[in-house]
């Protein structure tokens, strides 16, 4: 028997749209004839998350929403099928689909290496206000688990800023003058099962009052609020509805936590929200959370940002 | 002759508007039954195109049949001559949705097909208006635009808004500050015409310098520059190439034209851009950049909307 390893190709796409991204991503090889197969194909996996680990037994493969017969261990997940014209997805909870598509030749084995990418959210818009009674010369550094930041004005490189801050608001950085500190990035998800655990639903007629009344209550000034809620409300208001989870102060330490060298009290308010689709009619529901009502101190650090989340990490594997 | 009206009225797809998703019926397909003298294996087709106002628009459009570019002939009515059976159409305007459809087609008949062409919704996204007085003022201002106003924050009253701004550019607007007054609005893209000569092919290792340059050019503040890079870069930059058409002042009013009370001049600079696959070489062409001239008192303001 001429057994020969050929590797077929390998194929890497990945497309990013804005708080949305599709990865697919796997190599074949083509192991060659066995003689046992009695007309079959032998398909074996290998799946590796986005730690670049084996994750073979928390996968499912699936092909028009029906799961395929695979049989997993910690090394390996086997397949035997009939189709020449084989089709998959390989899912996994909080990664991107892997969607594989091949032409087989019977008798033959393949290995297909199946590299899952977690999923990945915008963590927007974080902007930073300095409040000073005093021209104040501060060092803000920023800690944060994302990836990929873009900031304006830049960040340094050890992620720090060192600013100049007015008692009119105005923050001096290299002889330019801004009203806030911005940075924005991509926060891996797949380790915040708590995200919406407590989401209230915001019905879009209520929304912007709902808004309003959360940045009053938290001590968001007129100009800091009109920058939240032009920011956000615009890309909310086109869904009927919208869960809604606000993430205070240490809770948001996970994403972003904020040092000074001049030890201002630093307030944070991040908003993490999903759009409600359906269009039977939607009745708010508000949580007990409260919102924590800041006695806003002559000088203070505020930082807000938010996530919109992919609607269907919530959605049960069954359903892709 | 046997003559069998049938009307289908088949919903092909829904256009996405950047405020929800609406449902549309592109296209409706008359059988006018059998013609005379008509070959049997051969059908006859005639084409009428409605625009978005529900003009007829025959002129302009492109039609593929089965994939291959057909002339309509369109001189006095729109016609083709297809072989019986089933056919893909295609067909495309400018500055609209272009309409597919797939039907079967019985030899020796007549047919009539009617294109309603939708035009291409976008959503104009933070028109923001800024105010530069070297004096506090009372002043009101007014927004004339084609488009539907969709938000505006604080909430605009009869168009605008009544507010006194002082020399640091607060806008007092019913005792609260804001630094900017805010609209956004749905747009028909045909009423706002984007001169593709002026189309500026940006790669994505230069874009953030290229806006920071146009900001600077056109006497953007620091704080204005912050504001317009960090709402566009971040959706921009995930791209190869991006197609931006800059709209500056009198080639922006047709998109807003502001009146004020005060008669500041009004100084304004419009970003359309889309993502652009760059399949054949490009060059990064610079656009002039006009300049607010300094020492005066005057409106800014920017906004923009992605094409997609």
């Amino acid at each position: 028997m001429i057994r020969f390893y050929s590797l077929l190709f390998s194929f890497c796409l990945f497309s990013s749209v804005y708080g949305e991204r599709i990865a697919n991503h796997y190599q074949i090889q083509d192991l060659g004839r066995e003689s046992n197969l009695g007309g079959q194909i032998l398909i074996e996996f290998e799946v590796y998350d986005d730690y670049n680990e084996i994750c073979n037994k928390e996968v499912s493969f699936k092909y028009n929403q029906v799961d395929l017969q695979v049989n997993c261990n910690d090394s390996l997940c086997s397949l035997l099928t009939d189709s020449t014209n084989f089709k998959c997805r390989v899912l996994k909870n909080k990664t991107y689909p892997v969607y594989i598509k091949e032409s087989l030749k019977r008798n033959h084995k393949y290995r297909i290496k199946v590299f899952l990418q977690g999923r990945r959210e915008n963590v927007r818009k974080p902007v930073i206000y300095v409040h000073s009674s005093d021209t104040l010369a501060l060092n803000i550094k920023l800690t944060t688990p994302c990836e990929n930041i873009f900031s304006y004005p830049q960040i340094s490189a050890q992620n720090e800023w060192e600013i100049i801050s007015y008692p009119n608001q105005t923050i001096s950085f290299k002889n330019e003058d801004y009203r806030y500190l911005f940075w924005d990035g991509e926060l891996k998800i797949d380790e915040f099962d708590s995200f919406l655990a407590n989401a209230s639903i915001i019905e879009s007629d209520s929304l912007l009052s709902y808004l309003n009344n959360s940045l009053n209550t938290f001590g968001f000034n007129s100009q800091e609020k009109a920058d939240f809620i032009t920011y956000w409300f615009p890309s909310m208001q086109k869904y009927p509805g919208v869960y809604i989870q606000f993430l205070f102060n240490e809770e948001v330490h996970e994403i972003s936590k904020l040092d000074n060298n001049q030890s201002l009290p630093v307030y944070q308010f991040y908003m993490v929200w999903t759009p409600l689709f359906t269009i039977n009619k939607i009745e708010s529901s508000f949580t007990d959370k409260i919102i924590p009502q800041i006695n806003v101190p002559n000088d203070y650090i505020l930082e807000w940002g938010g996530i919109e989340l992919n609607q269907n990490i919530f959605e049960n594997e069954n359903e892709f | 002759m046997k003559t069998n009206f049938s009307l289908l009225f088949i919903l092909l797809y829904s256009i996405t508007f950047g405020v929800g998703k609406e449902s549309i019926i592109p296209y409706e397909i008359k059988d006018l039954g059998q013609e005379d003298g008509l070959p049997i294996e051969e059908c006859r087709i005639t084409f009428k195109f409605y625009d978005d106002y529900s003009k007829i628009c025959n002129t302009g459009v492109i039609a593929l049949i089965d994939k291959d570019t057909t002339d309509l002939n369109c001189d006095k009515f729109c016609e083709a001559i297809v072989d019986s059976g089933r056919h893909q159409f295609y067909f495309h305007k400018d500055a609209t949705s272009d309409v597919q459809l797939s039907s079967t087609f019985e030899g020796g008949h007549a047919y009539e097909i009617t294109i309603y062409f939708q035009g291409i919704h976008i959503m104009v996204e933070k028109p923001v208006i800024y105010v530069h007085s070297r004096q506090n003022k009372e002043m009101s201002l007014e927004v004339h635009t084609p488009g539907r106003i969709n938000f505006s924050y604080p909430e605009m009253h009869n168009n605008g808004w009544s507010f006194e701004v002082d020399k640091q550019g607060n806008i007092n607007v019913n005792g609260e500050n804001f630094s900017y007054l805010f609209w956004d609005g749905i747009f028909n893209l045909d009423v706002i015409d984007l001169d593709n000569s002026t189309s500026v092919y940006v790669p994505q290792s230069e874009l953030l310098e290229y806006l920071e340059e146009v900001c600077d050019s056109f006497g953007f503040s620091g704080s204005e520059k912050a504001d317009f890079i960090t709402y566009w870069y971040p959706q921009m930059k995930q791209y190869a190439t991006v197609k931006v058409n800059f709209l500056f002042n009198s080639q922006a009013k047709q998109v807003s034209k502001i009146k004020n009370s005060a008669g500041l001049p009004v100084y304004q600079l419009y970003m359309f851009w889309q993502p652009y696959e760059a399949k054949h070489s490009y060059k990064f062409h610079k656009v002039p950049v006009p300049k607010i001239p300094e020492g005066e008192d005057y409106i800014l303001e920017w906004g923009g909307a992605k094409i997609s």
